[in-house]
This record gives C-alpha cells, sequence and structure tokens, in this order.
C-alpha cells in the first residue's frame, strides 16, 4: 500500500534579531495508513515546526520552508497555492492542537463551528450539515450532543473541548490527522479518555495520526511508529516496541531512562542527560547531541552521522554504529557505569 | 521528642466568590509529616493541592483548623518565634519564569531571604550565595546574571538555590519539574535528593506525574475538589489502591512499555464536576463507579483502615 505522508528532506527556518533559526534541518519519514506516528523531542527540538510545514502553515515572513517535500498521497504539497492547501486542510488533513481553550471561537456555538467545516469542504446544506454535525458529538462521546451543539466553548470543560476539536477534525473523514500535544493541557484521567477515542476512531475510520508529544507514556500507549527529533534532526526513528526494548541512539537512550518508571525502587537513581540542547541559531557542524553525549567521540562534534538501518524500519544517526567505530558494547557498558 | 513535623488539623481554606458561594479549596484535611520524609501530594487540577501547600506553609491565612511545625501553632506564633517558622518553612515554584523577579540579579535574588533573616553579611553573605549556587549546580560567576540568561531547568534551580540560602528544615516543592524537559526533570529531582540526604529536609512535593511522585516519594496523599481521599505508604499505595478514585487515578496512568497496552484495564469516569457546586456527600460520588446510597448523603469519614493507610470511603467503614 501507498503512504500516506512522505516528508523528505524537510528544512524550515525563521529569521529573528540574533539571525536565523533553523527549526527543522532535513527531516524524512513516511506514515502509513492507519499507522499512528509519533514524533516525540523536548521543547524547541522541532516536532511543532514540522507539523506546521506539513499543513503549509509556516508563516512568511518570518518563517520559511527551505527545501525539502511533503507528499500527502503521491500530491506535492509544498507546491500549491493558499486557497488549494486550505482545501488540503480540514477536508484531507485534520488539525488537533495543544490548547483546546485557544482553538476554539469562542463568539460561535459549538454546532457552527463543526457545520461550517461540513460546509465549506463537503457543501452539504445548512440542515444536512447540523445532522451530521450532532452526529459527530456523539461520536466523539459528548453526551446529549443536541443541547451542546447550541453551546459556547466556555460552557464546556477542557477535555469537553478537547473532544469537540476532534470533532472537527474529523468532520471531512481526513486521510491523516495532526494532533499537536492533544492531551498536555488535560488531566491525566482527561488524557486516558481522549487517547481511548483517538484509538477507537482510527480502528473505526482506519485514519492515520501523526501525535506530536514530549510523553513517553503517550507514545507507549498509541503510537506504532515513533521519531525522535532533537534540534531539528531526527535522531532515531522505527516501530515503538523496538525503540522502546532496544534503543539505538544515546538520546533515545536518556530519554528513556530519565522517566521513573513504576517498578523502579526509590533507592535506584534516575539517570538525567547532563547539560542542554544547543542553539538553534549556530548549530554543531556534527552530531548535535554530541555535547551532552556520554560515548561522543572526536567525530561527533566535526560531521553530522549517516543513518544506520538496523532493521527495514529502524534507523538511527550516530557515529558509534559506523563500522570504524569499533567496541561499542564495550563504550555503552563503561559509560553506563560511571553513572552507577 | 516527636519525629513528627508538621500537623494539619482539620485544616480548610475557602474562597468567597460572589453571592454568598465559596469555593472550598481545601475542606477539612488532616494529616502529618514526619521529619526527613518526602509526602507525595497528587491530584488532579482544581483539587486544592497547591493551596494546601501554601496554606501550610502560612501563605494564605487558613478559614478554620489550625497547622503546627514542630509543635507550635503558626496562628499563635509571634514575633521572633513566627519568624523562625518562616525562615524554617519554604516554597518552590512551578514556573520558573515567573517566580524570579526579572530585575534583580540572580545573587541578590538569593541574597534576599538571607538579609531579610539576618543570616550574614557584606563578604560573608556573598560568600553563602556562592557555594549555594555551587550546591545547585551552578557557577558563582551566575550571581552576577539576570534570571532571563537562565535556561528553564537552570532558573528552577536557582529558586532551589534561594529556597535553601534560609537554611529550612522543610520545603514544599509545587509542581517543581512540571515545566521542564524530560531529560531536565531526572537532573532537578536528583538534585532535590541530593540535597534532602544532606541537610535532612523534609519535603511536600506537590505533582500530577504519579510515576515521578511515587519515585520521589515515601508516602503520598490523594486529593479530590479539596479533600484528601487517601494517604498510605507509596508502596502500599500503588500495590493496593483502596479508594475508588485511586484506583481510577492510577488505571488511568500510561503505560511504560507499549507491550503493556494489552493488559491495561481502564476504569472510564466522566467528566469532573464544577468545584464551585460540589456534589454532596462524598465530592466523588458522581463519578464513582462503586456509589452507594449513603455516598450522596454524607461524607465518609477519613479514618486510618489499615496500619498507616487513611482512607475516606464508605466502603471500608
Amino acid at each position: 500500500m501507498t503512504n500516506v505522508l512522505e516528508v523528505e528532506d524537510l528544512h524550515v527556518s525563521f529569521r529573528a534579531y540574533g539571525g536565523e533559526i533553523q527549526a527543522v534541518r532535513g527531516v524524512s519519514f513516511a506514515v502509513r495508513p492507519g499507522e499512528t506516528l509519533a514524533i516525540v523531542g523536548e521543547s524547541g527540538c522541532g516536532k511543532s515546526v514540522t507539523a506546521r510545514a506539513i499543513l503549509g502553515m509556516v508563516k512568511a515572513p518570518r518563517g520559511r520552508v527551505k527545501k525539502g517535500s511533503v507528499r500527502l498521497q503521491g500530491r506535492e504539497l509544498s507546491c500549491l497555492g493558499k486557497k488549494e492547501l486550505q482545501q488540503v486542510r480540514g477536508a484531507q488533513i485534520g488539525m488537533i492542537f495543544q490548547d483546546p481553550m485557544t482553538s476554539l471561537n469562542p463568539t460561535m456555538k459549538i454546532g457552527t463551528q463543526i457545520a461550517e467545516v461540513l460546509i465549506k469542504h463537503q457543501k452539504l446544506a445548512k440542515k444536512q450539515a447540523r445532522e451530521k454535525a450532532i452526529e459527530l458529538l456523539a461520536a466523539v462521546g459528548i453526551p446529549e450532543p443536541a443541547r451542546r451543539y447550541e453551546q459556547y466553548p466556555h460552557e464546556c470543560s477542557g477535555g469537553m473541548r478537547q473532544r469537540i476539536v476532534i470533532a472537527i477534525a474529523l468532520a471531512c473523514d481526513p486521510e491523516l490527522i495532526i494532533a499537536d500535544e492533544p492531551t498536555t493541557a488535560l488531566d491525566v484521567t482527561i488524557q486516558a479518555q481522549i487517547l481511548a477515542l483517538l484509538n477507537d476512531l482510527q480502528r473505526t475510520k482506519g485514519t492515520s495520526i501523526i501525535m506530536i508529544t514530549h510523553d513517553l507514556g503517550v507514545v507507549a500507549e498509541v503510537a506504532d511508529q515513533m521519531a525522535v527529533m532533537y534540534a531539528g534532526i531526527i535522531v532515531e526513528q522505527g516501530p515503538v516496541e523496538e525503540i522502546f526494548d532496544n534503543p539505538q541512539h544515546p538520546y533515545t537512550k536518556g530519554l528513556l531512562q530519565s522517566v521513573p518508571r513504576l517498578d523502579q525502587p526509590s533507592e535506584e537513581r534516575l539517570i538525567p542527560i547532563q547539560g542542554a540542547p544547543p542553539d538553534l541559531f549556530a548549530p554543531p557542524a556534527g552530531c548535535p547531541f554530541a555535547a551532552r553525549c556520554d560515548h561522543a567521540m572526536e567525530v561527533c562534534a566535526q560531521y553530522m552521522p549517516k543513518s544506520t538501518a538496523f532493521s527495514a524500519q529502524h534507523q538511527a544517526k550516530c557515529w558509534l554504529h559506523d563500522r570504524r567505530a569499533h567496541r561499542v558494547e564495550e563504550l555503552v557498558s563503561a559509560g553506563r557505569e560511571q553513572h552507577v | 521528642m516527636s519525629d513528627i513535623l508538621v500537623e494539619v488539623n482539620e485544616l480548610r481554606k475557602y474562597y468567597s466568590i460572589g453571592n454568598g458561594r465559596q469555593v472550598k479549596s481545601v475542606d477539612d484535611i488532616s494529616f502529618s509529616i514526619r521529619k526527613g520524609e518526602t509526602l507525595g501530594l497528587v491530584g488532579e487540577s482544581g483539587s486544592g493541592k497547591s493551596t494546601l501547600g501554601r496554606t501550610i506553609v502560612g501563605l494564605y491565612p487558613p478559614t478554620s483548623g489550625s497547622v503546627s511545625f514542630a509543635g507550635t501553632d503558626l496562628a499563635t506564633a509571634r514575633g521572633r518565634q513566627k519568624r523562625e517558622i518562616n525562615r524554617q518553612m519554604q516554597l518552590i515554584f512551578q514556573d520558573p519564569q515567573s517566580s524570579l523577579n526579572p530585575r534583580l540579579r540572580v545573587g541578590e535574588i538569593i541574597a534576599e531571604g538571607i538579609e531579610a533573616h539576618g543570616l550574614a553579611k557584606g563578604r560573608e553573605k556573598a560568600e553563602r550565595v556562592h557555594q549555594l549556587l555551587e550546591k545547585v549546580g551552578l557557577h558563582p560567576d551566575h550571581a552576577k546574571r539576570y534570571p532571563h540568561e537562565f535556561s528553564g531547568g537552570q532558573r528552577q534551580r536557582i529558586g532551589i538555590a534561594r529556597a535553601l540560602a534560609v537554611q529550612p528544615s522543610f520545603i514544599v516543592a509545587d509542581e517543581p519539574i512540571s515545566a521542564l524537559d524530560v531529560s531536565i526533570q531526572a537532573q532537578v529531582v536528583n538534585l532535590l535528593a541530593d540535597l534532602q540526604a544532606e541537610s535532612q529536609l523534609t519535603y511536600l512535593f506537590i505533582a500530577h506525574d504519579l510515576a515521578m511522585v511515587k519515585y520521589i516519594s515515601d508516602r503520598i496523599g490523594v486529593m479530590y475538589l479539596g479533600r484528601m481521599m487517601e494517604l498510605a505508604e507509596s508502596d502500599d499505595l500503588f500495590a493496593k489502591p483502596l479508594h475508588p478514585y485511586t484506583q481510577v487515578l492510577l488505571s488511568t496512568m500510561p503505560v511504560s512499555h507499549p507491550k503493556h497496552r494489552a493488559e491495561r484495564e481502564r476504569i472510564v469516569i466522566g467528566e469532573p464536576p464544577s468545584p464551585i457546586n460540589p456534589p454532596t456527600g462524598c465530592p466523588f460520588q458522581t463519578r464513582c463507579p462503586q456509589a452507594m446510597g449513603i455516598c450522596k448523603q454524607i461524607a465518609p469519614t477519613w479514618r486510618e483502615v489499615e496500619a498507616k493507610h487513611w482512607v475516606a470511603c464508605f466502603l471500608y467503614e
């Protein structure tokens, strides 16, 4: 089957006072039908910018997609005009943003906001749009959908609002949903409900999802594939289970080790990643993680490592996997001992 | 000498919101914190955990009830005694951006408490500031810089140094790592653990990340709509949660590894009620899968149903 979305060598920069921020520096990935890809990374790693670039939402004059291609079902999006892009957004790609407080229009009825999408993209008549909108509200688990249709966003709780945003994203049966930290602003009990809802909808409709998150728990919960971003680069990507079991990039390892597991005894220390991410005004020439990496070699600071494949889908960019770098295991175990 | 440092007794903190209505942010809470322990406090937003923490250190005056520190009632302490208690109890805030005065240099921020309590002057004061900066993993030269020159994790370290400056024995850490990136969280948690071991600090650690709270805390209290629902030793609480709300909370935790996805059993509950108009009886009754008739009428009492395991629920009465 063909991929729903293919992103190739995407570069995005922003102009700022200090110069140019290279937010995304050559990102490539693909999303298959019915699959959830999680893009994981810390603040400033470029994960949200990647999502915005896919949607054609990097705003000139400050921001610019410098290079790269984004193909939705084989159709190149990066050369589309404003009108055509608007048709893609909403109809073919649904969007869910982090903050359900600000992504709804506070002056419009909830129902009207959903119906608007249906009228615009599916050319439904007002009455049909209303019926479909109420159906959608019911589908995302909102009780008394007909009454809610007439209400305004401020009358709903945060979890309810996020359900409404999901209903809007789903309105036109898009092939792909991009969810940017959809549960970060919500409480854990509500987070679990929203993630379960997304899982259910995906199973019944076969929609592909790109889930952008900083939370490895969310990744473990919903994703099939994951891509780990650091300083504008995907340092490792592959099937979720494979990466959780066998991370190949020191940064991925560090992330997995720095969150406590439930079965972790309190006597055991957490292993933090020392230092802080690099400045993207002048990103390092080599591996961006080299300065914080326990296993960094001389080459790491100077040249960007190439991708090494570990299985059909699992790959990481790290010099440790270069065939000239011997004794990877020894280096790793020596590094581990330092912490204990 | 008893080993109890902080004793909270039937503490209430109500806010008036006009028309004679009140929000009961903290409602009839009693518990104690032992010397040298870390008590974790979890709950959803609006459950009153931050208000509880701030009322305990005396930042907010309680509506009723009492807090005593090392045997002294906060409400009756005056003069020198009051100052001494204020010195002993310190806060670390969630947001490292807004909790530091942007117009003061880091050295001045840290020295404020030292001056206010007359702990050191002149060269000795500067010396202390430098030591504190080193203690929290920063450089003494950083004293000359302003808060905006630091990253979130570094600012949180400054906040910790400020709290430590007056040599407290009890620290309320209100979501100290929630605003930080994953890789930085572990740095700050390890720092807090080291400082505790070094200076026999007692912590009240407020957070919503259950795995982190379990890792850090000796005991954990679970709050819901202003009330304490359950309080137990950490391992005990996770192994054997008694209150239906705690069971729900634990069941909603994200799995730690994708392979556990199939095994998990989620308890699904509805939306939380508004704190302005809370349910009668037990506050959790509207969402509780095991609610009974009595739960709607009166609130359950706070009791120790097993050794060191407190719960407020009619299932155990």
